[in-house]
């Protein structure tokens, strides 16, 4: 890389894309310095609304992702969207198709998108992709819309990432008893059945608004269930006003407030669990004295439960195993 | 396996004009399968290519070329790459390309140009890596 993090991190903040799609891929690959150029960053983040956009494959995600960015570019709002696919877990490679969707020719200039891979994150979004939002966030965006495939584990999760998160669904890919199920079913501010022009689309949209009437809510937003057509256009203006009422409800209540103290303990906890599962790596694993280690559990000379307790005390207390 | 490293991001595109996506499919599906990120897009104009060049990353641009049109838009996107001062990302071309044409292109900076006769698609993930590489 020619530019350092701080030009990057300047030339960004000025407006270049290039800067800002260089800051991201260092994010992603873990580059050295990615936490200095986030550090920099971080005073200009907290403007941006995030949309977290989830669903199973086929439902159309793509597709209705770029017509709510054309519509907020409309409205006079800039975009950043972050598409997110899966990565291969035997060859980490991905393929990432979700921009073949996407066609923003009337708002080129308004509207970034960037492909993520999932890089071993099964749940289906990258741990970078918090830092890809603040990046994007610090650049200007009004508007992130996080499009993914899966709803994530625990603290890599759509819900932690996001204000508003919505779940799209299509018709045909299953029965009532798939609205049932917990996970995705449970996690949705707003549901969408896309697709809708088609005959079973009706039967699906009653059946998630029955799972929702029946269902304990948290707090008092009643998630809405919409129908889309997103190829054709139809729903979205709806879509788009039913997010704005949605953010406005969490910042009347209060709740944003909360959410994001969550998202940042959330967030925290994450960087620590990272940080420490690198020093496992760089310390533990990659050590001769570890692969004796395994060598002596398997003989049975050792059990692997005290070795555990054994090499923790020594990150935790390096001193105390000096001349080891 | 470690999944937080660097990884060989290249976009792939071909005109919308060309009606010919098979071979590309195939294309992405290996170098995925190689373990690179693959961006796969379709273009009306050459300009969206450099476009999502620059919001990607990507250390390759390959264009595939099954109609007519490469000896137009491939000097416009090496042009506008220069201009943007993004010229270290490396061209490559596939499809019905001759070899004379070939010759031209490499001489105005295109990476490599892969003609119908001349190789097994297997083998194009090495090409890269040598060319990222600076082998080429």
């Amino acid at each position: 890389m020619q530019s350092s993090p701080a030009d990057l991190v300047k030339e960004a903040l000025e407006g270049s894309i290039r800067a800002v799609a260089r800051l991201i891929s260092m994010v992603e690959n873990s580059h050295p310095q990615a936490e200095s150029a986030l550090t920099a960053l971080y005073p200009h983040i907290g403007r941006a609304v995030v949309i977290g956009i989830s669903g199973p494959l086929g439902s159309g995600k793509s597709t209705l992702v770029d017509k709510l960015a054309v519509e907020y570019c409309k409205q006079g709002k800039t975009v950043g969207i972050i598409a997110v696919d899966p990565s291969s877990p035997f060859t980490g490679g991905a393929f990432l198709g979700d921009r073949y969707r996407m066609n923003r020719a009337a708002c080129e200039q308004n509207i970034f998108i960037r492909s993520l891979g999932a890089r071993g994150q099964m749940g289906g979004l990258s741990r970078a992709v918090s830092d890809v939002i603040k990046i994007l966030d610090a650049f200007g965006k009004d508007v992130i819309l996080v499009e993914t495939l899966g709803t994530g584990q625990d603290e890599v999760d759509i819900k932690n990432v996001a204000d508003t998160t919505v779940i799209v669904q299509a018709p045909g890919l299953g029965d009532y008893i798939q609205t049932l199920k917990a996970g995705m079913m449970e996690i949705g501010d707003i549901y969408v059945v896309n697709k809708a022009e088609s005959i079973e689309a009706d039967n699906l949209h009653a059946n998630i608004q029955s799972a929702i009437d029946m269902g304990n809510q948290r707090g008092s937003w009643i998630p809405p269930v919409l129908k889309t057509i997103a190829t054709r256009g139809d729903g979205i203006s709806d879509c788009l006003r039913t997010i704005d009422e949605h953010i406005q409800h969490l910042k009347n209540e209060g709740f944003y407030a909360q959410r994001q103290s969550e998202r940042v303990r959330l967030e925290v906890i994450k960087m620590i669990k990272d940080k420490l599962s690198q020093t496992v790596d760089t310390i533990i694993i990659r050590n001769g004295a570890f692969d004796e280690a395994v060598r002596q559990i398997i003989e049975k000379k050792v059990e692997p439960y005290s070795y555990v307790t054994k090499v923790i005390g020594s990150i935790l207390n390096p001193s105390l195993t000096e001349g080891k | 396996m470690d999944q937080t490293g660097k990884k060989i991001r290249i976009l792939l595109s071909k005109s919308v004009q060309d009606g010919h996506e098979s071979a590309l499919r195939y294309i992405a599906q290996t170098l995925r399968d190689a373990g690179m990120e693959v961006i796969y897009m379709r273009h009306e104009m050459i300009e969206d290519v450099v476009k999502t060049a620059a919001e990607e990353d990507v250390d390759v641009i390959g264009l595939q070329y099954f109609g007519a049109g490469v000896m137009y838009e491939v000097p416009i996107a090496l042009d506008l790459l220069k201009q943007k001062k993004m010229e270290d990302i490396k061209v490559v071309l596939g499809g019905t390309i001759t070899p004379d044409e070939k010759k031209t292109l490499k001489e105005m900076g295109v990476a490599e140009v892969f003609l119908p006769s001349q190789g097994k698609v297997i083998e194009i993930p090495a090409v890269i890596r040598n060319i990222l590489d600076g082998k080429q």
